[in-house]
């Protein structure tokens, strides 16, 4: 894919090293020259020197051709004008933008930009969910939160401990992926039976999750 | 829905254009609220201002919301920056559904992001340009007398 990455200091030369790693083409849009010397140097990308919410600047990285667009400089307002020119000026099939104030989130997606990335929110959305379980080893929003993935803990004393995946009664819109015990993955059937200590990998909607907790850990609150 | 209050004006930005903007409107009996990052600005408001100042960032739901935009009937976007005026003046309009939203716009190139927008803008350039060729017209006929 050609993706245009815009702004951003260790972030950009985060995403740039590991996109070019997986093969995809790369142009970078900084607005510091020397920040841009640098750039140039140690990645195997386009790099154009300039302000990314300027239209001739997005021109000259050849926005045109570019199947995704990710903003990722500090300031809220040139993010959203960047991802709004280029879905209006230059049709980019999907634009994706970072934003340093959570509140920004709403704004953007009422504004119709819908692909936007809160490190705080999803910070504190992890936070919450750990903090609230124990079991909850892992937990992570997919699609902008409609999908959920969650890694949690089987206990002893959990109430379906020593079931097999048939007898547990999972609601139908969840699925268990992956059974994780000691140094093994199990890609679970339903014959395979739960032990403890084993980790649950689990797809679901967020609406169904509170269910879900409650079937493997037994409570929905500490 | 809230009622939008024709007379309740919310300027976002206390530059020279802001803080004029703001003085006029003030003297003309309206109720005005104006924004900017830095107090300091609020020194360039005339002496009579009657209106509020409140220092925050106007691209902030939350301080856009303690100034009152849900009953404001017109949202001015001043700030010195092209970007920031364009995610307030789209905030106005398009959450808050504010009837009269005017915005400056330095960057001529920029003005595609506000189409669908019934926002109106102030081109400081293009208002010059005019400026100019009127008073190259006014120069030439006086070079003719």
């Amino acid at each position: 894919m050609n993706i245009v990455l815009v702004g951003g200091r260790r972030r950009v030369d985060f995403l740039a090293k590991s996109l070019l790693a997986k093969g995809h083409r790369i142009t970078i849009v900084h607005d510091d020259e020397s920040f841009c010397k640098f750039l140039s140097r140690t990645h195997d990308a386009t790099v154009v020197c300039g302000d990314g919410s300027k239209p001739y600047i997005l021109t000259d990285a050849n926005i045109e051709g570019a199947d995704v667009l990710i903003a990722l400089t500090p300031k809220d307002a040139d993010n959203l004008v960047i991802c709004e020119l280029a879905k209006k000026v230059y049709s980019v099939k999907r634009a994706f933008s970072t934003v340093s104030n959570p509140r920004s989130v709403e704004v953007f997606k009422k504004l119709g930009i819908n692909t936007v990335i809160s490190a705080t929110h999803i910070v504190a959305e992890i936070i919450e969910q750990m903090a609230a379980i124990n079991e909850i080893a892992n937990f992570i929003p997919l699609e902008q939160g409609q999908i959920v993935l969650m890694e949690i803990m089987v206990r002893a004393n959990s109430p379906i401990c020593g079931k097999s995946i048939a007898d547990i009664g999972i609601p139908e819109q969840a699925i268990i992926g992956c059974i994780l015990r000691g140094a093994n993955t199990i890609i679970p059937r339903g014959k395979t039976t739960v032990t403890a200590e084993d980790k649950l990998i689990i797809l679901s909607p967020p609406q169904i999750q509170q269910e879900i907790i409650k079937l493997v850990v037994g409570r929905t609150d500490i | 829905m809230k009622n939008h209050d024709a007379s309740y004006v919310l300027v976002a930005g206390c530059g020279r254009l802001g803080a004029n903007i703001a003085s006029v409107l003030s003297a003309q009996g309206k109720d005005v609220v104006v924004l900017d990052v830095a107090s300091t600005a609020f020194r360039k408001l005339s002496p009579d201002y009657g209106g509020f100042s409140i220092e925050g960032d106007a691209t902030d739901l939350a301080t856009l919301e303690r100034a009152g935009i849900e009953k404001a009937g017109i949202v001015v976007a001043a700030t010195n920056d092209d970007n920031t005026n364009v995610m307030i003046a789209q905030i106005a309009s398009k959450i808050f559904a504010v009837p009269k939203v005017i915005s400056r716009l330095y960057d001529t190139e920029k003005e595609i992001v506000y189409q669908d927008y019934p926002i109106r803008l102030i081109y400081p350039s293009r208002l010059s340009i005019s400026e100019f060729e009127k008073l190259m017209a006014c120069a030439e006929t006086a070079v003719l007398k």
